[in-house]
């Protein structure tokens, strides 16, 4: 049986950032892959590519060719992958909440009836056959082996069935020939869960080919035929299942073995004395969860945290500077810290780099200096002058601090002038980075501080916080998905999975352990 | 070619027309041997009565309440503090800003109030606040008839309420304009006026630079940047409201002293939308402005306004052409702005 | 069980009283305004009647955009002027009577709906502000419509009837009369008095839905079997009911009689419910609907939303331009320059009042907001006088609760959505 669909050494890269460097693999009908990596290696680029979206046309296109069914396809938008019968099930509902079960099912693929109107009027006014429209719908659910309701309005649906609909939905379309799924038991619950594998091998039984992208291993190996798995953008091993098992796919996506002279915090020592203390945190941040989180910084260490997309490591930096509403107790230097008081933390000493530079780290119509000093500003009301009633902001004393930072980070740069704006990532990061420092803090959260910005960036941002720890004794918290960049710097790594703490690692801890920690393996025996 | 396109993009094509119809009408104007010092003497006037009620839309846009539609809300404060200095007898200069000062609490009170319903609406402000200003001035027409007045000269001799137009003569008429003022070359210069409105210019300049005015432009162009440098995005939207209400209510009473009445009842009505338009004609954004932005857009809209109605009228003597010019360019100029902001966020 | 089960009723109909708090409230004002105003039944079933027949259209031209999501669709002021423009034209051709209006409407059509495309684009570039954009359009329409007929007609536009100019012969005078042939001619058709109109429309109601079940069991065997025919039953109790109500009431009876109505109007009203409730059926329908839903959900399934969305907004200019017609014949003439202007804002309060959102609007919504909103518009000023002696006053309440429902209904609509927001951002992944 020849292959359905065979990417041919694909390569992919965003403004010099290699995403995609060679990947080559082919799926056959019938026949469940699951797509396996850490977040950034590469997985969401290559659905990008497969299903034409405008992403990857904008940014240059792509290198290698993709083969289905035996002919080489240029797919330019998501309409050609539909046409060709590439359908995907996003990790996001894409249903209507108004709509019925079976209108949902058939949206746009409705069956209608020509009538006198429509005769004249044009196709717009033909009725829409609801009998029909349910029947079809039932009958395809039924395929799947789930008994819902088509006449129920999706709102009244529980979430866990969402899913199948979405799933019943593709599965719908006549010349469906392979399904991407992106994460789909992300929602479920594990009976849902099950029923929901059951049903995809029922559908590739149909012989329809799945790709299936999960970070639940026991899923992996109970649905899948064989497991691709990416690691910065390249292809790292396709294997069948029955040759692999849980660890050493695991150990296969973190991959990389670290140098052990190159971790630069290996078996320092300190004081049992907390700078930070969580307790029971949980925060609601949007596909950032976390649920119940207890962690403990050391006054002087580098704490990294670590763990999968999704999975709450990011709320945790955000739940104490209040940006999302948080529960729990935290204690700063012994202290109760009152997180969810707009401000606290700042005013208490603390400083914090958002992983979200462009929403939330900087003001992209305002200058360098601006951006630099604001939170100083704000929180100890320097750089000001009084005149008459107004505390007016102090551009003169201000470029003092902003041009020694500017030096000492190597901002590339007009002047302190200039708008943050017009900057790159890079310097960008920098200037995020700088206005945490200009408050002086004594404790810093840095998150994601190497997202997307080039490698000469990358260095000399992690070179500053190592030596601002050791000069100036400034705590640090980076969280970060790069494990190898928190391995660096790092003295302590915690794991966030599911939204609790999996377990601490110190740098030098086998790969093994990290993955199998990411992966929630150990969720239940920490 | 590239720069001048490059120009024309930055300025705004709108804005283009509007400076050669502006260039337009002032080629008419001597052509039509309209009395030049007398059309500038009322293009000063009209700019400068105008000119607060512009700045009132500084504080919403800085913090992201976006363009004040609800600006009738001020002129019914500043209109009610009005009254209340004409019962009192309140006169000259000092009687302006003794009705400036009765206004700043009414403005203070209603705008807090309006700001508690204006968080509670964020991404639709703009609908919500045209029709809370509208069902203001619907309001206090109600208010205009049962309040207790007694001052002979402003209640109707016959009948219940206030006039609907009440002229200043007796108080403050033009009381501003003409202080200090003097004529160059057959124009007024109302020094006065200039004067006063300099100063509002400033302080709303010096605002912007503020400690709080920074917060405020923060809370308005990034609110994550905001709340994560412990901003208080709602406070800032707060204040911001209620300084757009006072200016509101200060402006109508310097434009009420510079236009010799009070109009009450559904007058106040349309009058978001001129000083709306005026800023951003002057170069505004939906969310940024500038002092610049205010002035420059009000000069040129009022003027164009002021030298349109006698051109206008010496060509077609019957009907209200100028007014009618008003009405295209001032919703015009808004419906562009509109567009304009989606295709900003699209980006 | 019976207090978990009370518990869920009191629930209910908590949050019934909160959704209709509007309606119940307008409901209330009327009748307080009817029994202060003291006016006898007839004055007050006539003029609610005939108010009812001329509004409605122009009430039902905003449902369609609510669909599509686009809310209140202030831009029907521009259909307005379409139907404006038509008199004017026929009228310039001396035009009368039936054909008069027909003409007129013919001439509507296509400018609705070459008005309805251009909106329906600039609506399609300010996504998320559709109805202060429409506002706005319609301030715009306005200037350029007093540029044409106040300044162009007569030196640049030629007008072939003198008696449409102002002396001076520039710009058109106002307001425009229809002549008598043409005031009304379209409710002159067929007049009957309104206890006879109710009987009938009932009874054809009832018809219609005995012959729709007949139908559907024989015709296409379908199953009712657990369906109740509510349409029949509703129809039945209510001609009962209105048969005892007349029975019992002398001067319920005498009101209805003394009151006529224009029955072609009424026809014409029930096409339009008819066309709206067939559209909602059609395949055109849903794909408003699914993009009223969610437009992004609607374009990754394929659907244009951005044509469907035009498509929208030229229906609902086009039944504005047959409503402005109606309402004009109705009157028999329209000041030129002001016609239009309160349309939007009278129409999309009275849907509210009846109960619609910005989200969800139907032909009920329509006909019980015409009712109460225009009650209260008929009485105010009564009550006002008899009140406070002061009818003015009346007037300045019945504008400012004009304004007030349109504000309240906006910042309720904008208050949940904000609130839903809130709440689904804070679900998601919840723990199993």
């Amino acid at each position: 049986m020849g292959a359905l669909l065979h990417f041919k050494n694909i390569k992919k890269s965003f403004s010099g950032n290699v995403v995609l460097d060679g990947v080559d693999f082919a799926i056959e009908p019938g026949q469940v892959v699951a797509l396996a990596g850490e977040n950034g290696a590469g997985k969401s680029t290559l659905m990008n590519i497969l299903f034409g979206m405008n992403v990857i046309s904008e940014t240059g296109g792509y290198e290698g060719e993709i083969v289905f069914e035996g002919k080489t396809v240029k797919i330019q938008s998501p309409q050609d992958a539909m046409a060709l019968g590439i359908g995907m099930v996003h990790q996001e509902f894409m249903l209507l909440p108004g709509f019925t079960v079976a209108r949902n099912i058939k949206l746009n693929r409705e069956n209608l009836i020509a009538n006198p109107v429509s005769k004249v009027a044009g196709k717009g006014y033909q009725l829409l056959d609801n009998p029909k429209i349910v029947k079809e719908a039932a009958g395809t659910l039924h395929r799947l082996g789930m008994e819902i309701n088509p006449e129920v309005t999706v709102d009244k649906l529980p979430v866990g069935h969402m899913q199948f609909v979405e799933i019943a939905r593709e599965i719908d379309k006549s010349n469906l020939k392979l399904l991407v799924l992106d994460e789909p038991t992300a929602v479920l619950t594990e009976s849902e869960a099950e029923r929901f594998l059951s049903c995809i091998r029922k559908v590739a039984d149909g012989g329809i080919a799945v790709i299936f992208i999960s970070h639940r291993l026991d899923e992996v190996m109970s649905l899948a035929d064989s497991v691709v798995i990416l690691r910065d953008g390249q292809l790292v091993s396709d294997e069948k299942v029955a040759d692999t098992d849980k660890h050493r796919i695991a150990e296969q996506m973190v991959g990389r073995k670290l140098e052990t002279e190159s971790l630069i915090n290996v078996n320092r020592s300190f004081k049992e004395d907390m700078i930070l203390e969580i307790e029971h945190l949980s925060v609601d941040m949007p596909g950032e969860k976390s649920r119940d989180v207890s962690l403990s910084v050391r006054r002087g260490e580098i704490l990294g945290i670590g763990g999968l997309a999704g999975h709450g490591k990011t709320s945790i930096s955000n739940g104490i500077f209040g940006m999302y509403p948080a529960k729990g107790n935290v204690n700063y230097n012994g202290q109760p810290l009152h997180f969810d008081r707009t401000g606290e933390a700042l005013d208490k000493g603390m400083a914090f780099v958002s992983e979200d530079r462009k929403g939330v780290g900087l003001l992209l119509n305002e200058s360098i200096a601006l951006n630099m000093v604001y939170t100083d500003m704000k929180v100890k009301r320097h750089f000001l002058k009084k005149i008459g009633f107004f505390s007016l902001f102090d551009e003169k004393s201000a470029d003092e601090a902003v041009k020694r930072m500017i030096e000492e980070l190597d901002i590339r740069c007009t002047g302190p002038r200039q708008l943050v704006g017009r900057l790159s990532g890079g310097n960008q990061q920098k200037v995020c980075m700088a206005r945490a420092l200009i408050t002086k803090p004594e404790l810093l959260f840095v998150s994601e501080p190497t997202r997307g910005i080039d490698i000469g960036a990358k260095q000399i941002l992690l070179n500053y916080l190592v030596k601002i720890n050791k000069e100036q004794g400034i705590t640090i918290v980076m969280t970060s998905s790069e494990l190898n960049e928190l391995r660096t710097v790092c003295d302590r790594i915690a794991i966030i999975g599911s939204g609790v703490v999996q377990g601490i690692l110190p740098p030098d801890a086998p790969n093994v352990d990290f993955a199998l920690l990411m992966s929630g393996e150990k969720g239940g025996d920490k | 070619m590239a720069s001048v396109k490059g120009m024309i993009k930055s300025f705004g094509f709108p804005r283009l027309i509007i400076m050669a119809f502006l260039g337009l009408l002032i080629v008419m104007m001597f052509v039509l041997h309209i009395p030049v010092p007398l059309t500038f003497s009322q293009c000063l006037v009209r700019i400068g009565i105008n000119m607060v009620l512009a700045l009132a839309m500084v504080p919403g846009i800085m913090a992201g309440t976006g363009m004040n539609f609800a600006l009738p809300l001020g002129i019914e404060c500043g209109l009610l503090a009005g009254m209340i200095s004409l019962q009192y007898n309140m006169k000259g200069v000092g009687g302006i800003f003794a009705a400036m000062l009765i206004s700043i609490p009414f403005s203070v009170v209603a705008g807090w109030a309006y700001s508690q319903l204006v968080n509670r609406v964020k991404g639709s402000e703009m609908m919500v606040s045209t029709y809370i200003g509208f069902s203001m001035v619907a309001l206090m027409c109600i208010g205009w008839l049962m309040l207790p007045f007694s001052n002979a000269s402003i209640v109707w001799p016959i009948g219940d309420g206030l006039r609907t137009t009440i002229t200043l003569e007796e108080w403050y008429d033009r009381a501003l304009n003409n202080l200090l003022a003097f004529h160059v070359f057959g124009v007024d210069i109302p020094v006065g006026l200039i004067l006063v409105i300099g100063v509002f210019c400033l302080a709303v300049w010096l605002f912007m630079r503020s400690h709080l005015g920074l917060m405020m432009k923060a809370a308005g162009a990034n609110p994550n940047f905001a709340k994560a440098n412990g901003v208080k995005v709602d406070s800032m939207r707060t204040v911001a409201t209620i300084l757009s209400t006072v200016l509101g209510g200060i402006g109508i009473i310097i434009y009420a002293q510079g236009f010799g009445f009070y109009q009450l009842y559904n007058a106040p009505l349309m009058m978001a939308f001129p000083a709306i338009a005026a800023v951003l004609i002057g170069g505004a954004t939906p969310s940024r402005i500038s002092i610049f932005n205010v002035v420059l857009g009000t000069a040129m809209f009022q003027s164009m306004l002021a030298i349109a109605t006698p051109v206008a009228n010496s060509l077609i003597p019957e009907g209200n052409l100028s007014e009618v010019v008003r009405t295209i360019v001032s919703n015009g100029i808004i419906l562009y702005a509109l567009s304009r902001m989606q295709g900003g966020k699209k980006s | 069980m019976s207090d978990e089960k009370t518990g869920k009723i009191g629930v209910f109909l908590r949050k019934q009283l909160i959704n209709n708090a509007v309606t119940i409230l307008f409901f209330f004002i009327c009748i307080a305004g009817i029994i202060l105003a003291d006016q006898p039944m007839s004055y007050i079933i006539g003029e609610i009647s005939s108010r009812l027949f001329r509004n409605l259209i122009l009430i039902l031209a905003l449902l369609v955009p609510v669909w599509a999501g686009m809310g209140m669709n202030f831009s029907i002021v521009v259909g307005a002027m379409a139907a404006q423009v038509g008199i004017i034209v026929s009228t310039n051709f001396s035009l009368s009577g039936i054909t008069c209006l027909i003409v007129s409407f013919l001439v509507s059509i296509p400018l609705s709906l070459v008005f309805g495309n251009l909106t329906g684009r600039l609506f399609n570039q300010t996504k998320g502000q559709e109805m202060i954009t429409g506002m706005i359009l319609g301030f715009f329409a306005k200037g350029i419509y007093d540029l044409i007929f106040m300044f162009l007609c007569g030196p640049v536009i030629p007008v072939k009837n003198k008696a449409l100019l102002l002396t001076n012969g520039i710009g058109l005078t106002t307001p425009i009369n229809l002549d008598s042939a043409t005031k009304s001619a379209l409710n002159k058709i067929w007049m009957v008095s309104l206890d006879k109109a109710i009987y009938g429309g009932l009874a054809l109601f009832v018809a219609v839905q005995a012959a729709l079940l007949v139908w559907k069991a024989w015709i296409k065997k379908e199953n009712r079997k657990g369906k109740k025919p509510w349409g029949l039953i509703l129809g039945a109790a209510g001609l009962l009911a209105f048969h005892i109500a007349c029975i019992s009431s002398e001067g319920f009876l005498f009101a209805l009689r003394f009151t006529d109505v224009p029955v072609a109007t009424g026809i014409l009203i029930a096409v339009v419910c008819v066309y709206i409730t067939f559209l909602s059926k059609t395949k055109l329908g849903s794909d408003i609907n699914a993009v009223g839903q969610s437009m992004p959900i609607a374009v990754s399934m394929g659907i244009p939303a951005d044509k469907i969305r035009i498509v929208a907004i030229m229906i609902s200019t086009l039944l504005a331009g047959l409503g402005q017609l109606v309402f004009i014949q109705d009157i028999g003439n329209f000041t030129t320059y002001t016609a239009h202007e309160n349309v939007g804002t009278f129409s999309i309060a009275a849907l509210l009042v009846g109960g619609a959102s910005i989200k969800k609007a139907n032909i009920g919504h329509a006909i019980l907001g015409a009712l109460l909103f225009h009650t209260m518009f008929i009485i105010s000023p009564l009550a006002g006088k008899n009140l406070f002696n002061n009818a003015q006053l009346g007037e300045y309440f019945r504008v400012f609760v004009c304004y007030a429902v349109i504000a309240v209904a906006l910042a309720l609509h904008a208050w949940k959505s904000v609130m839903a927001k809130k709440v689904s951002e804070s679900e998601g992944s919840d723990e199993p």
